[in-house]
């Protein structure tokens, strides 16, 4: 039972990722990477990870996939949208892309690690307790980042940066 | 090949480690031969959520004691993740806003 519930949720985590590689239209893309991505957060939950589950849902689903529906919507005016995602160089890329699969089969095989029988446990206390302890400081640089970030953020899509950079050129006419 | 020596094949670390290779690998695919810019931000997140997976999967497997560094690790990869895509966004759309398209082809002043 528990098996194949696991490998529903591995299929569907196979096929998005399959369908944002190899999908002509970026919106399908999108939408494959969704699936990848709630799919994941099924895979969390099976390794006991649900505070990580719930935020990956909160945050990629909810958020940057939003996003990024947003960007392609905003991007794509006009482009035929069965054709707008196109692939090129596709031998090369599975060239590369192979060299990479076996070597993390390679890894995996030959690793000789200790594994050990998993436990389930309650996470969301334990992982606010080390947040607030051993990663004190990684915690706090993200505060940091996200004010850089919003400030960035507004500073690149201000106007003034287009007329900024329209001036000089405007000069050259004159001249 | 040692797949299968839990009761299970979802007890077993290396299903996990093998989805994200598989994973990681169309990540790796989707940034190498997309043209878009968003379609390679696409392949970007799947590459980095493989990583995540790792992490969870050797938290779970790899510990007797409850040690949560691994879940830690994760959520600073989903942060990071949506701030990257954050500032990605930002600079597409300012850079859409002047040249009308987002293909690699037609952002190509600094190939020198």
């Amino acid at each position: 039972m528990k098996d194949g519930i696991f490998l529903c949720i591995a299929a569907v985590t196979v096929f998005g990722a399959l369908v944002t590689a190899f999908s002509r239209s970026i919106i399908n893309a999108a939408l494959g990477l969704l699936l990848a991505l709630v799919a994941i957060a099924g895979l969390y939950i099976f390794l006991s990870a649900d505070f990580v589950a719930v935020s990956q849902i909160l945050i990629y689903v909810g958020g940057v996939m939003v996003l990024l529906l947003f960007g392609i919507m905003l991007t794509s005016g006009g482009d035929n949208i069965f054709s707008n995602n196109p692939i090129m160089g596709a031998v090369p890329a599975t060239l590369i892309t192979t060299i990479f699969g076996l070597l993390g089969i390679y890894v995996v095989n030959t690793s000789g690690l200790t594994f050990y029988q998993g436990a389930y446990r309650a996470t969301t206390r334990d992982i606010g307790h080390f947040l607030l302890r051993e990663y004190i400081l990684p915690f706090e640089l993200v505060s940091v980042l996200i004010v850089v970030l919003i400030v960035g953020a507004g500073v690149m899509l201000r106007k003034e940066l287009v007329i900024v950079r329209q001036a000089p050129q405007k000069k050259e006419g004159k001249k | 090949m040692n797949f299968l020596f839990f009761e299970g094949i979802s007890q077993n670390p290396n299903s996990y480690l093998i989805l994200a290779i598989i994973i990681f690998c169309a990540g790796i695919f989707t940034v190498l031969t997309r043209k878009n810019i968003i379609g390679i931000l696409l392949g970007i997140e799947l590459m980095l959520n493989a990583g995540a997976l790792n992490f969870i999967a050797f938290s779970f497997f790899r510990h007797e004691s409850a040690d949560y560094s691994g879940h830690v690790f994760a959520i600073f990869v989903i942060v990071l993740a949506a701030a990257e895509a954050v500032v990605a966004l930002a600079i597409l759309l300012a850079v859409y806003q002047q040249r009308r398209s987002v293909s690699t082809d037609d952002i190509s002043d600094l190939k020198g």
